[in-house]
């Protein structure tokens, strides 16, 4: 059995150590490149979201590469997300492709995680702890990935900082042990405080949007790194880790909408499907934290950021807290983006020094 | 005497300018970039210099607009700055109490809302072009009309009929049926600035804070259709700059002037950079899976620059 799965952003080095702790072969596509982008397109309805594109573009890539078994997230909100993994096993069987294609449900989890350990053959205790140094991999590189963001702009030696942070991401992805992960982590965060010492205050930035395009660099064009070489502190208003232990558990879920719902009221009363909640929660949560500016990043067609994006106006005016929105697909260019990042952070900084 | 130099080169048009202490411009050419916009701007410096005093001396140069990278090896810049700030600047410095910024280019459009001179908020369009200079452009050539007379003609009519103006096709188709309807050219060319501004007050300007003084500029404010559609949709007066299509060149030659002030240097090659021969190549990095595109300019076949990585590794020459 030979396993694969699409990118964002790290959940790679999680999947990686479960089904390797389970002793299956791993087949993990190449990071996100314009190679995928490309074979992703040729094959994905033109409409289809640009993290759609991506992540079929991985899921063809691998499953030429010789990979037999494909695990992806399904969903039954209202977006499309909830389609993807239909539409991805569809495509690639028209294009004539065999292989087990197993769509996690939150409504059948246990019976998907039943079919994934028999066809695994392990035992539920192997499983429960490969699940667990897989979970702590997870939540340790989005710690990494959040401080580096935030303390980026402040650093003597950007290329110092970002080689702590590749360097220990690598490191953590090789690691056997739940404590390995916890000492490796608390010694990169340290690393990375020294080297950025707060002595002036910068402008900080909270990047909305979807899951995806948050998480996944190549999908948003490496925003969090443009802003930091403007001296933008970032973070993003979704973290993966952060994400699935919110929606996990039925309790903590309805403690998370509980708690969007009351700071969303006058703007967003519900659900909408995808992110849009989420977005207009952390944009007003982040705004009442004192943070400088909102930027808010999604794909072209995607229906609960494109609502999220008119009822952002509101909130920038009601909280007087600038907002930048950029819509991305598959043809974005960077100098776009540059442009636009550039005059977004002078903006900020003049801000900043004149209120 | 001293001049700055303020070089804009965009995707359609390619505007330098070079003014003196005040701010006064002794000179400025817009052109078409023609798809070679290192060839286009070597001819400008040539274009350009014959008409300036020969005591002249260029103590600062800034560039914008989507080339502004390459523009800036090219000519030497001090200033390297993006195209929505350069308009502001020269805008705020033409008209002081300006509120609203509308610029509309070739291929861009963008809205900038100031207070008290400083940019609180913009937009610009993303993933369609519909309702800029090109889209315009388009239109007259297929009506077989000078753009130069596309606005007078908008408006000599008095009743406009509506188009379509989401896309540029879909408004072609329209305002083909419209003419096989039998209404006049006129009322058509005024039907589509009427969607022109419509669409722009939906797309890029939408949400946002439109107060006066407004402020259009841009290639597309030469047409006075639009600005009067603008005029009416908005309910008030639109100003029009004296030098509307230069203005990201005003824009970056103050800077270059504040830069020179305050170090007193400056990198300009001189006017002789329009004989160098440039080269520009470029090549996947396959070092890793990023497959960065990194581009490289060559003056007279030696490396001048280099950009395009996203690791550290092509930073240095």
């Amino acid at each position: 059995m030979k396993i694969t799965f699409p990118h964002m952003g790290g959940v790679y080095i999680p999947l990686r150590t479960l089904f390797e702790e389970l002793q299956m072969e791993v087949v993990v596509p190449p990071f996100n490149n314009d190679e995928m982008k490309s074979a992703g397109c040729k094959y994905a309805p033109e409409y289809s979201c640009l993290p759609f594109k991506l992540i079929l573009g991985n899921m063809l890539h691998s499953l030429e590469q010789g990979a037999d078994t494909v695990i992806m997230l399904g969903g039954s909100g209202p977006c499309r997300f909830g389609y993807f993994g239909h539409l991805l096993d569809m495509i690639a069987r028209d294009l004539g492709y065999r292989f087990t294609f197993i769509c996690l449900e939150p409504s059948t989890l246990p019976r998907d995680i039943g079919r994934f350990k028999k066809a695994a053959g392990c035992s539920y205790r192997a499983f429960i702890s490969a699940l667990r140094l897989g979970w702590a991999k997870l939540e340790a590189v989005d710690t990494l990935e959040q401080r580096y963001w935030s303390c980026l702009p402040y650093s003597h030696d950007g290329n110092r900082s970002k080689s702590i942070l590749h360097g220990g991401v690598e490191r953590i992805t090789e690691c056997t042990s739940i404590s390995g992960v916890k000492r490796l982590t608390a010694q990169c965060l340290e690393e990375l405080e020294r080297l950025s010492p707060r002595s002036h205050s910068l402008p900080r930035v909270i990047i909305v949007g979807d899951i995806y395009t948050l998480n996944e660099p190549y999908s948003n064009l490496g925003i969090e790194e443009l802003l930091a070489r403007h001296g933008i502190e970032t973070c993003r208003s979704v973290y993966t880790s952060i994400w699935v232990k919110n929606m996990l558990l039925p309790w903590n879920r309805r403690a998370y909408y509980r708690k969007a719902k009351a700071y969303t009221r006058g703007y967003l009363e519900d659900c909408i499907g995808g992110f849009a909640i989420d977005t207009i929660y952390h944009a007003i949560s982040f705004a009442d934290k004192g943070f400088d500016g909102i930027v808010h990043i999604f794909p072209v067609t995607c229906m609960p950021e494109i609502v999220s994006s008119q009822i952002l106006q509101k909130v920038s005016a009601k909280k007087r807290i600038p907002i930048m929105s950029l819509t991305i697909d598959e043809h974005m260019e960077k100098t776009g983006m540059e442009t636009r990042v550039e005059a977004f952070a002078e903006l900020l900084h003049l801000k900043k020094t004149r209120p | 005497m001293k001049g700055y130099l303020g070089v804009d080169v965009g995707s359609v048009s390619t505007k330098l300018i070079v003014v003196d202490d005040n701010l006064n411009v002794l000179t400025s050419i817009y052109t078409s970039t023609a798809g070679r916009p290192i060839e286009m701007l070597q001819q400008c410096l040539r274009t350009i210099q014959p008409d300036l005093d020969s005591k002249l001396e260029i103590c600062g140069v800034g560039t914008t607009g989507s080339g502004r990278e390459v523009a800036s090896v090219i000519v030497g810049a001090d200033i390297v700055k993006n195209e929505i700030t350069a308009h502001a600047i020269a805008a705020s410095h033409r008209v002081p109490d300006v509120r609203t910024i509308i610029e509309i280019g070739g291929q861009d459009s963008k809205i900038i809302i100031l207070k008290d001179g400083i940019v609180t908020d913009f937009a610009m369009n993303t993933v369609c072009a519909a309702g800029t200079g090109s889209f315009l452009d388009h239109q007259a050539a297929r009506l077989g009309i000078p753009i130069e007379d596309f606005g007078s003609l908008a408006l000599k009519c008095e009743e406009p009929v509506r188009i379509a103006g989401r896309c540029s096709v879909f408004a072609e188709s329209d305002m083909i049926h419209k003419q096989q309807l039998g209404h006049s050219i006129e009322s058509i060319i005024a039907g589509l600035c009427e969607a022109m501004v419509r669409n722009y007050l939906n797309n890029v300007g939408k949400g946002k804070d439109i107060r006066p003084t407004i402020v259009f500029q841009g290639g597309v404010a030469a047409n006075v259709g639009i600005k009067a559609a603008f005029e009416k949709a908005l309910d008030c007066e639109i100003i029009v700059p004296e030098h509307f299509g230069v203005m990201g060149a005003i824009g970056v030659a103050i800077l270059a002037r504040d830069h020179a002030k305050k170090t007193g240097q400056t990198k300009f090659k001189g006017f002789d950079a329009s004989e160098f021969d440039y080269q520009v190549r470029s090549f996947e990095c396959k070092n890793c899976s990023n497959l960065c595109e990194v581009i490289q300019i060559y003056q007279n076949g030696e490396l001048a620059a280099r950009w395009g990585g996203r690791c550290g590794r092509w930073d240095t020459l």
